[in-house]
């Protein structure tokens, strides 16, 4: 018999056998009627706008891009990034001046940090506030990161002498949240990588991983940055280095949205993009190296599993090195969307949604009542943060204050 | 990455399987590639309904009369203890069932005909006698604009059995948002709009309706993630209250999988959702590894490894014109040479492929290149010789071959 042997749709949308089991996991159908959810605007969509782009549906911007209609498809159907692609293909609605700004989180940290201590307070106030709503349409409920003045990447790469020294390197990509407001979380994941053997080194060059830009439909700007940031880790891994991040989105736009959404091929280096905490882990667990902790931290710590996190499929590593802690009481919260999804709760029209959807993870947050929320992603953190008031710290910096330095080291031969 | 055992498969049957081996202390992985065919169940499960078209009403005492290739006669007769700690896991994991394993129950389909059951969900009706549903007058309560309950076929066949049927639409004000929307009105995306102030309004609404005496029928929309919201709701009505099935993805089968994978995560299993297993590695008769889409390199390694990838709907069988295959370890899928074979001309006959599957020896091993695999174990709707559809078998085989083949794999 004569038939069509492989499937040969894009992102195999015809796999899909309508069976709408992605429909029970959109965190945005459940809270947002205009959204037509993951199995009209994915698979059932394209089959008309294969046919014509007229039958494209606005709506489709409601989606966060969470990937959490694709973790439940039986069928492997890649929902989101058709939902995603459609987008890019056929919205021609020109991004506002407001997305440009959400979006160019690395030259807005560049702006911005020189001018942190007028900046910050600046932001805080109301009257800023207000007039970022009503002017630019970021919802006025935001508290915008702050911006540090001193930025990780020089501090970076004045360790390069140093760093050198060490036997063995791994390469990191900070990315812009590291650089522009937290450059304490890269100096921990130095401290830690030292003290296992490792040097840790800057790539040749970084830019914005592009996750922002890429929801903003700045393709263009996006593919740009992601082909520099490709060449620098293709140099990295020819070097023998694997390139390390310690944000679960930017590891995922490099490792999944590059190939899917930007049309650039990784997957000569896709396994060697990988989360610090993937990395320590699987170190872990073969032997290579050992962890020793101090005794005296106590802490109740809640992991929350980001959503590209859970599409990863790695939380299980992030979740085992906190465990290992001998003073943690360990919390895992059901895996759900916290509601931010990066630049799209900041967006006026989208916030009451976010909040909503991010309601059940606040209220599993206050039951728990923990000393700290853990996630690898700082998107999270800030809606976290905001919505809860709990502080939120990424695994890697429960990791710096939990390890006893000096005897990993010695641990470790070192 | 090292467990001691993998199972392979999230629904029904792999978590049956994991929390078996939890509970013994066991260091488990389940790697489920999306979500599971219990997403669609109706709220009953069957442990064996038909045999030969015919009504069974004692499942264990009947399953002798199995054919020898059965999956229930491989387990023999450990079956019935098997059912009965089948039934004590799903209540020990918070989710509430009538029924019992010495004889089936009956319970009502979405369009109010009989059909038998071994456990249902504790919202759904359940009565001893296949010819005599418990009620004198119903009151069958449809929901504004909500398109996936018919409560005027389900008056149609319950005043053919001579019940006094009434029908009534309400609408409740906190899901008037939903009507706004220019798409479907999903079972899910009611449900999950389901809270205590909807409850409220419900009850308030009902009770405004019913009548003495009569028994109300809802849509089962109420419960999605926690089964006090029904017993809640049951005693704000002051009538008798029960659900009726919608169309799926339904409200019991999301409930019953979420309590399940919360069960299971308690006892210190690993749950891998979303990921596939693409390839087990076998070498002298043995699984050496499997690989998965997420962990690339890091392979996947234990002492044993459960196969309950499912059947077709979640391609734990793969079928093409020219056959049909298991795709994870390449084993063995006998299936008749003469095509005509595999299928009845008549849709509604019992169709051969539903039979189909990985042929197995007697300690659950399944056969490829005609040999046991010694450290894999198959369980559920992979295995060939049970038409779970025409038995009214599906969740039953799951359970039973699960415990069955997780004890097999500890002993």
């Amino acid at each position: 018999m004569k038939y069509q042997q492989q499937n040969i749709s894009a992102n195999d949308f015809e796999e899909c056998i309508k069976c709408t089991i992605c429909t029970a996991y959109c965190p945005v159908m459940a809270v947002n009627p205009d959204y037509p959810g993951p199995k009209m605007a994915g698979p059932d969509g394209e089959r008309y706008r294969l046919k014509s782009p007229e039958f494209y549906d606005k709506a489709l911007k409601y989606c966060l891009n969470c990937k959490r209609c694709e973790i439940s498809c039986p069928s492997n159907v890649k929902i989101g990034d058709i939902i995603q692609s459609a987008r890019i293909k056929y919205d021609k609605s020109k991004p506002k001046l407001r997305d440009h700004i959400l979006a160019e989180t690395d030259v807005m940290g560049a702006l911005a940090s020189p001018f942190a201590p007028i900046v910050n307070p600046i932001l805080k106030t109301k009257i800023a506030k207000l007039a970022l709503d009503n002017v630019l349409g970021v919802d006025r409920h935001r508290n915008f990161p702050e911006y540090v003045s001193k930025r990780f990447a020089p501090w970076f790469k004045k360790q390069e002498a140093e760093q050198l020294k060490y036997p063995k390197h791994i390469a990191y990509f900070h990315g812009c949240y590291v650089n522009n407001q937290n450059p304490g979380m890269g100096k921990d994941l130095v401290k830690i990588m030292n003290a296992i053997g490792y040097g840790v080194l800057p790539l040749e060059k970084q830019k914005c991983c592009g996750v922002a830009k890429i929801a903003n439909k700045l393709i263009d700007r996006a593919q740009h940055d992601a082909r520099i940031n490709l060449k620098s880790i293709r140099k990295a891994v020819d070097e023998g280095m694997p390139v390390l991040g310690t944000s679960s989105t930017c590891i995922f736009t490099m490792r999944d949205e590059y190939p899917h959404l930007l049309g650039l091929d990784n997957a000569d280096v896709k396994n060697d993009i990988l989360l610090a905490t993937v990395f320590l882990a699987r170190k872990v667990n073969s032997g290579e190296i050992k962890l020793v902790f101090r005794n005296d931290y106590h802490k109740k710590i809640s992991y929350h599993t980001p959503c590209h996190m859970q599409k990863l499929g790695w939380a299980t590593y992030s979740k085992e090195l906190m465990k290992m802690i001998p003073g943690v009481e360990f919390v895992v919260l059901p895996s759900q969307c916290c509601g931010i999804a990066g630049t799209y709760g900041f967006k006026k029209e989208n916030y009451k949604y976010s909040q909503e959807i991010g309601s059940e993870v606040f209220d599993n947050i206050r039951n728990a009542n923990p000393d700290y929320v853990a996630t690898d992603c700082e998107t999270c953190k800030w809606q976290i943060e905001m919505s809860t008031g709990y502080t939120v710290k990424n695994p890697i910096e429960i990791l710096a204050e939990a390890l006893d330095f000096e005897e990993t080291r010695k641990a470790n031969n070192l | 990455m090292k467990f001691d055992y993998i199972v392979i498969g999230g629904g029904l049957c792999g978590l049956t399987a994991g929390i078996r081996l939890a509970t013994k202390n066991k260091k488990v992985a389940i790697v489920s590639a999306g979500q599971s065919a219990l997403h669609f169940s109706s709220g009953s499960l069957g442990l064996l309904g038909y045999n030969n078209g015919e009504l069974v009403l004692n499942p264990i005492e009947n399953s002798a009369n199995l054919p020898s290739d059965h999956p229930y006669t491989l387990i023999g007769p450990e079956m019935k203890q098997l059912a009965n700690e089948a039934k004590a896991l799903l209540e020990n994991a918070g989710i509430r069932l009538n029924g019992d394993t010495a004889k089936n129950h009956f319970t009502l389909t979405p369009f109010g005909e009989i059909r038998p059951s071994w456990l249902t969900l504790n919202e759904f009706p359940a009565f001893e006698n296949a010819d005599e549903i418990p009620y004198k007058k119903v009151l069958a309560i449809g929901l504004k604009g909500f398109l996936e309950s018919y409560p005027s076929f389900l008056a149609e066949n319950l005043g053919k059995a001579g019940i006094c049927v009434r029908v009534e639409t309400i609408d409740l004000e906190r899901i008037a948002t939903l009507r706004k929307s220019k798409y479907d009105m999903r079972t899910i995306t009611v449900a999950k709009h389901i809270d205590n102030a909807t409850i409220e309004e419900l009850a308030n609404k009902i009770n405004s309706i019913a009548t003495d005496g009569e028994t109300v029928l809802i849509p089962a929309l109420v419960g999605l993630k926690d089964p006090k919201q029904i017993e809640k709701l049951r005693e704000l009505v002051k009538n008798d209250l029960y659900c009726i099935p919608t169309l799926p993805v339904s409200v019991g089968g999301v409930r019953t999988q979420t309590l399940l994978e919360q069960y299971f995560e308690s006892l210190g299993g690993t749950f891998f959702l979303g990921d596939r297993v693409n390839k087990g590695y076998i070498e002298d008769g043995k699984v050496k590894h499997v690989t998965t889409t997420n962990l690339g390199d890091d392979y996947l390694e234990a002492d044993a490894y459960i196969l309950a990838t499912g059947s077709y709907l979640c391609e734990g069988l793969i079928s093409n014109p020219n056959g049909f295959q298991e795709p994870v370890f390449g084993l063995t899928v006998k299936t008749p040479e003469n095509r005509d074979e595999w299928y009845s001309e008549s849709f509604f006959s019992p169709q051969p492929y539903m039979s189909f599957g990985v042929e197995v020896d007697k300690d659950f091993h399944p056969i490829k290149d005609g040999r046991p695999v010694m450290n894999l174990y198959a369980a559920g709707s992979i295995l060939a010789h049970c038409n779970s559809l025409e038995e009214d078998s599906g969740a039953g085989c799951a359970m039973l071959t699960a415990l069955h083949a997780s004890d097999l794999a500890t002993k």
